[in-house]
């Protein structure tokens, strides 16, 4: 991205920002510029682990609503405002899949494939291309093993069981790819 | 985890807390995990840093519009959630309010992660829980993070246990509040010392759900329970179930 797109990644940030503290102050009308700055990417992820459409939006709606009571507790030393609400995102709908996979089958392969790091996507002006990338050569330095093991697992909300099933490994041999996959991304960030 | 070796603990924790992060356990493994949030803030902000650490690889995922039923869905709710009679204790709450990634159950743990300071941080002993109960579980901070107090609810038999605690007494003892989304406190009762759980009145035990606020307030013991609390809460917390 060229050094415009720089400019208008920070200053979208520092808009989001801005929102999320006005949310916190209890003004609805950020909540609403929260929304819709980010309901797109938020949607996608909860689409993306829910496999249901209805669930993903009623997943999001429990996102906002949450946001809306805890918006306070952002702090954009600790993170960015968009990985902040991605991660409000993706632990919702992990939640909502553990809560109700007992009772449903697993969802098609063709939800499962993996994402290239290359895939074409939307406006990404939110996003912190610095980090993704920095995250993206640390993972490039682990085994092909280790690194799918932990975009799977992230991406698709699986446990060590299915992951194992998936890949049809043992469940110690995929806790042993995540586990050093994880501490080798630690060492690699830097950010002990 | 009982395949990592045991003269790694740090290995073990950070690893641990991964696992926890990336949703990747379940059953009794991820109900332990989650007591140690409660037990160990720096593992509770070892949760959060790889749930941050890892959001990028969320950017991979296609944008998708969600439907209007959605925003009005959400509006409807912080319309029905915005409090008539507003205390000001309600207000001081928002303030206050502990922090969290989520109302998850993991988000419980992340909701201790305020200004993490190890060296001033006490460790509480997690409260005492029976491995098949449902719990309810909140940590209970202040702004300054001096003070933290763990909180387990067992909607069962009514009780809540409360971990250590030392609050600074002046004649007054600690009394636990109830915040639902109302706005408005509801005492159940004084802390007793560490280990004697406190039973919840059946009436206000719907109001112990995912979500609701707890927070302690520094009270005059002789007239316990209070209508209302007194001054500003020195420790506040946000449920959530296990």
């Amino acid at each position: 991205m060229g050094e415009r797109g720089g400019a208008d990644q920070a200053e979208r940030r520092e808009r989001l920002s801005t929102a999320l503290r006005q949310t916190a102050s209890g003004d609805a009308s950020a909540l609403r510029q929260v929304y819709d700055m980010t309901s797109a990417k938020l949607f996608g992820i909860c689409l993306r682990i829910c496999g249901d459409t209805q669930a993903a939006e009623d997943v999001l709606q429990d996102v906002y609503v949450k946001v809306w009571r805890r918006a306070g507790a952002f702090d954009e030393v600790r993170a960015s405002p968009i990985s902040w609400l991605a991660a409000i995102a993706r632990n919702a709908a992990v939640d909502w899949k553990r809560a109700h996979e007992r009772h449903a089958p697993p969802t098609g392969d063709a939800s499962l494939a993996l994402i290239a790091d290359d895939a074409p996507l939307a406006d990404r002006l939110l996003e912190d291309d610095q980090f993704r990338l920095r995250l993206h050569a640390c993972l490039d330095g682990l085994n092909t093993h280790e690194a799918d093991a932990i975009r799977r697992t992230f991406l698709d909300g699986l446990t060590y069981q299915q992951l194992a099933d998936r890949v049809e490994s043992p469940l110690s041999t995929v806790k042993s790819w995540i586990r050093r996959g994880m501490m080798k991304l630690k060492g690699c960030l830097g950010d002990g | 985890m009982v395949d990592v070796p045991p003269e790694s603990p740090d290995a073990d924790r950070e690893a641990l807390a991964a696992e926890l992060a990336l949703n990747l356990l379940d059953g009794t493994e991820r109900a332990q995990a989650l007591r140690l949030c409660l037990s160990d803030p720096a593992f509770a902000a070892a949760v959060e840093a790889w749930s941050l650490r890892l959001a990028p690889l969320l950017d991979a995922i296609p944008y998708a519009e969600p439907s209007l039923r959605v925003w009005n869905a959400v509006e409807a709710r912080i319309g029905v959630a915005a409090p008539a009679p507003v205390t000001n204790i309600a207000a001081r709450l928002k303030a206050w309010r502990a922090g969290a990634l989520a109302a998850s159950a993991v988000a419980a743990c992340l909701a201790l992660v305020i200004a993490f300071n190890p060296v001033q941080l006490p460790r509480p002993a997690p409260p005492a829980i029976s491995a098949a109960a449902p719990v309810a579980v909140a940590q209970l901070a202040g702004a300054s993070d001096a003070a933290r107090i763990a909180v387990a609810y067992d909607p069962k038999a009514g009780l809540l246990r409360v971990g250590p605690q030392a609050l600074a007494a002046h004649g007054k003892s600690p009394e636990l509040w109830v915040i639902p989304e109302d706005g408005v406190p509801r005492s159940l009762g004084l802390l007793a010392g560490a280990g004697v759980p406190l039973t919840v009145r059946p009436a206000l035990r719907p109001f112990l759900h995912d979500g609701a606020t707890l927070a302690i307030t520094m009270e005059d013991p002789a007239s316990a329970p209070h209508p209302g609390p007194s001054g500003k809460p020195v420790l506040t917390g946000i449920i959530a179930s296990i």
